[in-house]
C-alpha cells in the first residue's frame, strides 16, 4: 500500500496538517520531568563540584585542598579502595549464585516461572534494613551459622563472623541477589530456543551450549546486573554499618561522619564526588568492555 | 470506549489529596512539640518511658526524642545556631564545658525550672546555663556465665585468653576517653599525657572483638554475645541484666569513674517555655526517683531522692557521688578532636 | 525429524554424563541459591514471634507478644512509619506524574536527544545515593530552605521516578502506534487519544513501575540520611538505630509487619496490575 500524506490522514478534516493550529507538540510533555531533573539531580551535583572546591561553606575562594587532602591523609583512599573492592567481590559473588537462579527459571513451566519470579522479587521489595537484620541473627556468635559450623563438625569453638569483610560480602549478596537475576532472566529470555536446540543436536553438550552460546549472548543483562549491584553494594550504608561494625569503614558511612557529624561539608563533598567518579568510571569501563565482548559473541 | 473507569481518577485525586495532607499534617504537629535530644540505648529507654510521658501530661506537648552524642549535638547546634535543631540537649561533662566556651545556651533561671531548688548548689550552673541532671558511672562489664571469676583491674582485658572477646568504643563518647584516661594512668600517663594509653590500645587490638559506635550499641553486643568483656556504665548494664542478658558490671582496682550529665536549654530556640518545663520534669522528684530505681539505676541529683540497691553499693548518696574519680576535662576539651582521630586511625584496619 | 536429530548425542555415555552433571550441578546451585534468597527473611519473620527477649533462631517459644508491645507500647516506631507511608505516597505520586509524562514525550519523539534524555534520567539509579543526599542538602542550603518532610518529599522523588520511567517506556514500546494514528485519524484529540487509547494499555506497566518506586521510597536511607529534620524520622532509620542499640525484638516484629505487608501487596500488584510481566 502506498503511503499517502500521513499528515493529510492524520488532519481528520481532510485539510493539510500544516494548516491544522497544533499548539503544543508531545515532545514538550518531557519538560516537567527535565526541569525536575535539572533541579533535583543536576544542580545538586554542580553543588558537590562547587562546595568540594570551595575553602569552607561562608569562605568561597576556590582551592583543591579537599581533593588534596583526600588523596594525600592515608585515611581516605584506603577507604575508597575498600569500597570498590568490596563491590566487585560482591558483584562477582552474586553473579555466581544468580546466573543458577536465571537459568533454573528459564527452562522452568510458566506455572512455576510465576512461583519463581515471586520468590525472587519479594527479596528485592523487603526492607533492606529488614534483611541485614536477618544476618546479624544469623551471623552472631550464637547464631544460626556458627550452629550449624558447630553440628557439622566444622569448628569447636564459636566463629567470629559478624564484622568481617568476608561476611560483608556474603550478606550483601545475598541482599543484592535480585537486582542481578532479573536483568539476567530479562536476557535470557530473549535467546531464541532454537540456538540451544541446534547446538545441542549438533552435539555442543549442555555445558558447551552454556559456555559458548548462553553465556555470550546473556552479557547485556550479566552486564546490567553487574553495574546494578555493584553500585548498589557500594552505597549500602546500613549493611556496611550493622554487619561491617565499627573497624570497617567505607565510604558512605566516612561520607555521612564527615558531613553531618563532623560538619566538614566541603571535605564530605570531595569525598561524595570522588565515589561518584569512581563508580561511574567503572560503569563506564564495564560497559565499554561489554559492548566489545559483545561484538566478539555475535561475532 | 469513554467509560471514565473509578480507578484512574481516584488514583490521581487520592495522590493530590495525600499530597496536601502530608504537607498539612506536619503543619499541625509543629506547633506544640519540642525536639529534645537523648543518648542512643538505655537513656533512650528511659526517657520514652519515664521523661516523655511525664512531660506530655504535665503540659499536653509531645516531644520529639532524637538519639544523638554529646559531640555530635553541639557541632549541629553551633552549624545552625540561628535556628537550632534541637531545643534540649543532653550534654556529658566534657562536652558541657567546652560548648561554655561557645554560647550556645541559654539562661535557665530558677523562676523557670521550680525544681532547682531541689537540686544542690553544685550541681547548677554558676551562670544559670543547665544543671546536671543525672551521672554515670563506669566500670569493668563482663559475661559472667562466660567469666566465672569478675575482673578486678582495667588490665585484665589485655589477657590472652579473651583474644577477640573485647569490645571497646570510640574517643566520640566520653565512656571511651574516660576508658582511654584510666588506662593511661595505670600506666603512668595522665589526662595530660596520654601517650602510654594509645600504646596500650595498640597492644589491645589483638584481643578486640568488635568496636561499637557508641556506649549503648557496646552495650547490646553483649546481648548477641558477641563479646565476653568491656567496660561500660552501670545504667547500660543493668537494664540488660535485668532483662535476662547475661552481663554484670565490676569495679576495677582504681575505682569507679564518675561522669556527670546535664541538660541545657539552646538559645535561639522557638520553644523556650517548653524547654523549660521539660528540664523542670527531667528534675522533678517523681522523674529522678523512678530513673534512679530499677531497671534504669540513673543516678539521682534531686535532693529528695535516696540512693536505693544497686546504687547504694556504689555510693551512700550523691555527696559521696561526687567522692569517685572524675575526669580532668579541661585538659582533653582543647585536643578532643586530634584525639578521635589518633583514635580512629589506630583502630581501624 | 527434530527428534531423531536429538536422540542421537543422549545415547552415548559422554552425552549422558554431560547432561546428568550440567542439570545436577545447575540444579543444586540453584537450589542453595534460592534457599539463600529467601532464609533470611523466612528466619526474621519466625524469629519475631519468639517468646523470649533475645534474638535466637530457632526462638525457643512462639508467642504474639512482640507485636503486642510493637504496636501498643512504641509510639516512635508507629510514628516513623507514618512518615514513611506518607513521604512515599506523595514521592511516588509525583513521580508518576514526572515520569509517565516524560516516557510520553520521549516516545513521541524520534531525535537523538530523545535517546540521550532516556538514559540521562535513569542515573539516578546508577549514582551512588548518599552523594545525591548530600548535594541536595547542599542545594538546599543554597535556596534557603529548611529541611521538612517536604524536602524530604522532593529528595524521595528523585529516586522514585526513574523506576516508573523504566516500565512505563517498556509498557510504550509494546504499544501499537497505530492504535494511536487510527484514533487520531477518526478525530479525536490527542488528549482523547490518551485517556481512552493510550493509557489504558500502558496502565499496568505504570502501576508497576509505581509499586516498586513506592518501595524503593520506602527503603530509602540515605536519602533520609541527610534531608529529614528531627520531627520526620522515617522507618528504615529508626529501625536502624534499635538494631545497632538495642537490639530489641521489636524490631523483628516491626520487620515481620515489613514482610506481611510487602507480600500482601505483592500479590494484590500482580492480580490487578499483572506485576510480573512488568518486572522483567
Amino acid at each position: 500500500m502506498t503511503t499517502p500524506d500521513r499528515a493529510v490522514i492524520l488532519s481528520g478534516s481532510g485539510r493539510p496538517a500544516a494548516t491544522r493550529r497544533r499548539p503544543w507538540r508531545t515532545e514538550w510533555l518531557v519538560l516537567p520531568v527535565v526541569v525536575f531533573f535539572a533541579l533535583f539531580v543536576l544542580l545538586p551535583i554542580a553543588m558537590l563540584v562547587a562546595i568540594s572546591l570551595s575553602q569552607s561553606m561562608t569562605v568561597h575562594a576556590l582551592t583543591l585542598a579537599h581533593f588534596v587532602r583526600f588523596f594525600s591523609d592515608g585515611l581516605s583512599l584506603p577507604v575508597l579502595g575498600r569500597t570498590l573492592q568490596l563491590g566487585c567481590e560482591t558483584s562477582l559473588l552474586t553473579l555466581l549464585l544468580s546466573y543458577p537462579i536465571a537459568l533454573v527459571f528459564n527452562a522452568a513451566s510458566p506455572r512455576w516461572q510465576r512461583v519463581l519470579i515471586f520468590l525472587i522479587v519479594l527479596p528485592l521489595l523487603t526492607s533492606a534494613v529488614v534483611r541485614t537484620f536477618a544476618w546479624v541473627v544469623i551471623l552472631g556468635r550464637e547464631g544460626l551459622a556458627n550452629l550449624a559450623l558447630n553440628h557439622l563438625g566444622l569448628a569447636d569453638a564459636p566463629m567470629r563472623l559478624l564484622y568481617t569483610e568476608p561476611a560483608l560480602v556474603v550478606a550483601l549478596a545475598q541482599i543484592e541477589l535480585p537486582l542481578m537475576t532479573l536483568p539476567i532472566i530479562a536476557s535470557l529470555s530473549t535467546i531464541d530456543p532454537r540456538l540451544r536446540e541446534a547446538s545441542l543436536a549438533l552435539g555442543g553438550g549442555h555445558w558447551g551450549t552454556l559456555m559458548r552460546i548462553t553465556l555470550p549472548l546473556s552479557l547485556p543483562g550479566v552486564i546490567a546486573g553487574v553495574l546494578l549491584v555493584f553500585a548498589s553494594a557500594c552505597s549500602a550504608i546500613i549493611t556496611h554499618s550493622i554487619v561491617g561494625g565499627g573497624r570497617l569503614l567505607f565510604m558512605p558511612l566516612y561520607i555521612y561522619q564527615q558531613g553531618l557529624q563532623a560538619q566538614a561539608w566541603p571535605f564530605a563533598a570531595a569525598i561524595s564526588l570522588c565515589l561518584l567518579v569512581a563508580i561511574l568510571s567503572l560503569v563506564v569501563l564495564v560497559n565499554t568492555l561489554g559492548r566489545y565482548l559483545t561484538r566478539y559473541a555475535y561475532a | 470506549m469513554t467509560q471514565f473507569r473509578p480507578s484512574r481518577r481516584d488514583f490521581l485525586s487520592a495522590s493530590a489529596a495525600t499530597m496536601v495532607a502530608a504537607g498539612a499534617g506536619t503543619r499541625a504537629r509543629a506547633a506544640g512539640s519540642l525536639v529534645a535530644t537523648t543518648y542512643p540505648g538505655s537513656w533512650e529507654a528511659a526517657h520514652r518511658s519515664i521523661l516523655v510521658p511525664a512531660f506530655t501530661k504535665a503540659t499536653g506537648a509531645g516531644v520529639s526524642l532524637q538519639t544523638v552524642q554529646a559531640l555530635e549535638a553541639i557541632t549541629k547546634i553551633t552549624a545552625s545556631r540561628d535556628n537550632p535543631p534541637f531545643d534540649v540537649v543532653i550534654l556529658d561533662e566534657g562536652p558541657y564545658l567546652a560548648a561554655l566556651d561557645l554560647d550556645i545556651f541559654a539562661p535557665m533561671p530558677p523562676s523557670k525550672v521550680k525544681n532547682l531548688a531541689e537540686v544542690p548548689e553544685r550541681f547548677i550552673d554558676p551562670n544559670g546555663y543547665g544543671a546536671f541532671v543525672s551521672a554515670q558511672i563506669l566500670g569493668i562489664v563482663y559475661n559472667p556465665a562466660k567469666i566465672k571469676t569478675p575482673p578486678t583491674s582495667w588490665l585484665d582485658l589485655w589477657k590472652p585468653e579473651y583474644k577477640g572477646r573485647v569490645g571497646i568504643t570510640g574517643l566520640a563518647s566520653s565512656l571511651g576517653t574516660a576508658w582511654l584516661v584510666e588506662i593511661a594512668k595505670l600506666h603512668g600517663g595522665s589526662e595530660a599525657n596520654l601517650e602510654p594509653g594509645f600504646e596500650a590500645i595498640n597492644k589491645l587490638l589483638p584481643n578486640v572483638g568488635a568496636v561499637a559506635p557508641n556506649p549503648g550499641a557496646l552495650a547490646t553486643l553483649f546481648q548477641q554475645g558477641q563479646i565476653d568483656i568491656s567496660f561500660n556504665y552501670l545504667n547500660s548494664v543493668l537494664p540488660l541484666a535485668s532483662r535476662g542478658v547475661d552481663i554484670a558490671i565490676a569495679k576495677p582496682d582504681s575505682g569507679w569513674v564518675l561522669i556527670r550529665n546535664s541538660m541545657h536549654v539552646i538559645k535561639n530556640t522557638a520553644n523556650y517555655d517548653l524547654a523549660c518545663e521539660y528540664i523542670d520534669t527531667a528534675l522533678s522528684t517523681e522523674v529522678q526517683g523512678k530513673m534512679a530505681s530499677a531497671p534504669n539505676y540513673l543516678a539521682s541529683t534531686n535532693k529528695q531522692v535516696p540512693f536505693q540497691s544497686e546504687l547504694a553499693k556504689v555510693a551512700k548518696d550523691n555527696e559521696a557521688l561526687s567522692h569517685l574519680t572524675l575526669i580532668d576535662w579541661k585538659t582533653i576539651n582543647p585536643i578532643r578532636s586530634a584525639l578521635i582521630e589518633r583514635f580512629n586511625r589506630d583502630v581501624r584496619i | 525429524m527434530r527428534e531423531a536429530i536429538n536422540q542421537a548425542p543422549r545415547r552415548s555415555l559422554a552425552g549422558l554424563i554431560d547432561q546428568g552433571s550440567y542439570q545436577v550441578v545447575l540444579g543444586l546451585a540453584g537450589c542453595i541459591a534460592l534457599l539463600l534468597l529467601v532464609a533470611p527473611t523466612a528466619i526474621i519473620l519466625i524469629t519475631s514471634f519468639t517468646s523470649s527477649s533475645a534474638l535466637r533462631f530457632p526462638p525457643p517459644g512462639l508467642s504474639l507478644g512482640w507485636y503486642r508491645a510493637l504496636l501498643t507500647d512504641s509510639p516512635e516506631i508507629v510514628e516513623a512509619a507514618l512518615v514513611s507511608l506518607r513521604v512515599a505516597v506523595a514521592a511516588t505520586g509525583l513521580g508518576t506524574l514526572l515520569a509517565v509524562s516524560g516516557a510520553l514525550g520521549i516516545a513521541g519523539s524520534t531525535t537523538r536527544w530523545a535517546r540521550i534524555l532516556d538514559s540521562a534520567l535513569m542515573s539516578p539509579l546508577l549514582l551512588p545515593s548518599l552523594a545525591l543526599g548530600l548535594g541536595l542538602l547542599l542545594t538546599f542550603t543554597l535556596l534557603e530552605t529548611k529541611v521538612s518532610i517536604t524536602t524530604l518529599t522532593l529528595g524521595h522523588t528523585t529516586i522514585c521516578f526513574p523506576f516508573i520511567l523504566r516500565t512505563t517506556r517498556a509498557s510504550l514500546t509494546q504499544l501499537d502506534p497505530s492504535l494511536r494514528d487510527a484514533s487520531e485519524s477518526l478525530g479525536g484529540s490527542p488528549w482523547f487519544t490518551f485517556l481512552n487509547v493510550t493509557f489504558p494499555l500502558i496502565r499496568g506497566g505504570i502501576a508497576a513501575g509505581a509499586f516498586i518506586a513506592f518501595m524503593a521510597s520506602l527503603d530509602n536511607v540515605a536519602i533520609s540520611l541527610f534531608l529529614a529534620d528531627a520531627r520526620s524520622e522515617v522507618l528504615p532509620i529508626r529501625m536502624w538505630n534499635i538494631i545497632e542499640n538495642m537490639l530489641d525484638v521489636r524490631a523483628a516484629a516491626a520487620s515481620g509487619i515489613l514482610i506481611l505487608t510487602t507480600i500482601v501487596l505483592m500479590l494484590v500488584m500482580e492480580r490487578v496490575a499483572g506485576l510480573s510481566k512488568h518486572i522483567w
